[in-house]
């Protein structure tokens, strides 16, 4: 059976939570098991689910603000996000950032992507380390007297510039 | 020749070693709302960048492959247009759960190699195809569990000792609190039959693909530490005993006229055991080879479509006839 806090992993852990005397019982994958603390919350993935809208207002006011918007790739709505617990498209996870903000922190802690980077992006987020980089390796030819590695290596940072 | 022929390291303890990447085209969008045209048009153009390096796309049944651990259950029962490319030990998934699913397994234990042989594949896509990426959440995927990195790290183990002893809940829950998840990897349903596992990394998020390979490295290494420990009390404590129940259980699969899939998995086990300890002139390999080739799946493309009685007849003679073939 699935997780019931993110409706996603496969549940392996067998929960009992005892406060003030109201019993809280619920299947967890392992993640959400190590990630359990006193905030503890039962619910859907994306909306909060029923348990979770009557913990937390915040989650079904956005919702309810956000019932319009529209995916603007595949032009599916929020509801369709958190009934299934998927994303319609890539684009949806930048439309909804916000509304998906609260489960993506449930899912993943409080990370962010520190993996690699596609071409793209590198060209753009990577340049700007590449040149550090190259400045640093400059410097070091430099103090080492090595005139033409430096000579190369000012080369390059010219031609990072002018592609910039 | 598949992954389970070739040799490996540590093939005692690992069956194989897989990494795989979840890759998506920006402009698509997921399944349902993925049209066939435009799936189509995404297997066409991961093809045409493919196929010049050497790719070569897969018409075997889809069962037998999945059986074969190459794909996915879900990329099995797929009823929308999807494809396979393979070469050399990677095997790219157009249009699963994601569009694509970039994966290299190799035989034995070789994180290294896998790594490597699939960040290769997965270069050589990021070249000429725009990913679906934001800095904070990384590769946008189908199923937000693999945000991040996108990226599993899964090794198959065969595990009979500490399976036996009744040990793995305890790993189960002990590893999943780094991060790690350890399933039954044999059969169809989630059970551990023929002491397979499967240990694989569950975070994707906030950790570098080094990290999550090293997650996964160290968790496998904890495991075969006690497993060659148990092997090695197991041998001591009543080695006559033991070698007895594995090798009446090699005469069964030798002499047997009738054995269906549970008793393969079964038979599997302890001869794999059996070699490994030395009692039986096999090697791992040709006994991988008999449970994987004699799944059901395979059966049916070797013989046709047959009864389950006639599956079970033919699927004994072929491990019979495995076992005599590997022992002359
Ligand atoms: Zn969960
Ligand atoms: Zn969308």
């Amino acid at each position: 059976m699935k997780c019931e806090r993110c409706g996603q992993r496969e549940a392996t852990y067998y929960y009992r939570e005892n406060i003030n005397g109201k019993e809280t019982k619920a299947h967890l994958c392992s993640v959400c098991a190590s990630e359990k603390e006193s905030s503890f919350s039962l619910g859907d993935f994306f909306s909060g689910g029923i348990v979770g809208q009557m913990l937390s207002p915040t989650p079904m006011e956005k919702h309810k603000r956000a019932e319009n918007k529209r995916c603007s790739l595949c032009s599916c709505d929020f509801s369709y996000i958190a009934k299934t617990g998927k994303a319609g498209c890539p684009q949806c996870y930048i439309d909804f950032a916000p509304l998906m903000e609260d489960a993506l922190k449930r899912l993943h802690g409080n990370t962010v992507h520190k993996g690699r980077i596609p071409r793209e992006y590198r060209e753009k987020l990577g340049t700007r380390r590449e040149q550090e980089q190259l400045e640093k390796q400059l410097r070091e030819a430099i103090a080492a007297e090595e005139y033409e590695r430096a000579a190369v290596i000012r080369d390059k940072i010219r031609s990072l510039n002018s592609e910039m | 020749m598949y992954w389970y022929e070739k040799e490996g390291k540590e093939q005692d303890i690992f069956l194989s070693t897989r990494v795989r990447f979840a890759r998506n085209l920006r402009d698509y969008p997921f399944e349902p709302a993925l049209d066939a045209p435009s799936a189509r048009e995404i297997i066409e153009r991961v093809g045409g960048i493919l196929k010049p390096l050497g790719y070569e796309s897969v018409d075997k049944e889809r069962g037998v492959l999945y059986e074969k651990r190459l794909i996915s259950r879900e990329m099995a029962e797929k009823k929308t247009p999807s494809e396979i490319y393979t070469k050399d030990d990677c095997c790219i998934m157009v249009c699963e759960e994601d569009h694509l699913r970039i994966q290299a397994i190799k035989s034995g234990l070789d994180l290294e190699g896998a790594f490597k042989a699939c960040s290769e594949a997965e270069q050589a896509l990021d070249e000429k195809l725009r990913f679906a990426f934001s800095e904070e959440l990384g590769y946008l995927t189908h199923c937000p569990t693999n945000l991040g990195c996108a990226m599993r790290v899964s090794v198959m183990m065969f595990l009979p000792c500490l399976s036996e002893a009744g040990k793995m809940k305890m790993i189960e829950r002990e590893l999943s609190r780094l991060g790690i998840t350890v399933r039954g990897s044999g059969g169809e349903g989630s059970g551990a039959e023929g002491c397979l596992y499967q240990i694989s990394n569950s975070v994707t998020m906030g950790v570098t693909e080094e990290e999550i390979l090293e997650n996964v490295r160290r968790a496998a290494e904890s495991i075969v530490l006690t497993e060659r420990e148990l092997r090695r009390r197991m041998k001591e404590a009543d080695e006559d005993k033991l070698r007895d129940r594995l090798l009446r259980s090699y005469g069964s699969a030798m002499y047997a006229f009738l054995t269906d899939s549970g008793e393969l998995y079964r038979f599997y086990a302890n001869i794999r055991l059996a070699a490994i300890l030395g009692y039986v002139p096999c090697n791992t390999c040709i006994i991988d080879k008999m449970l994987f080739e004699n799944l059901p799946y395979h059966i049916i493309s070797r013989k046709g479509e047959l009864s389950a009685l006639e599956r079970d007849k033919e699927r004994a003679r072929a491990v019979s006839e495995m076992l005599r073939k590997a022992s002359s």
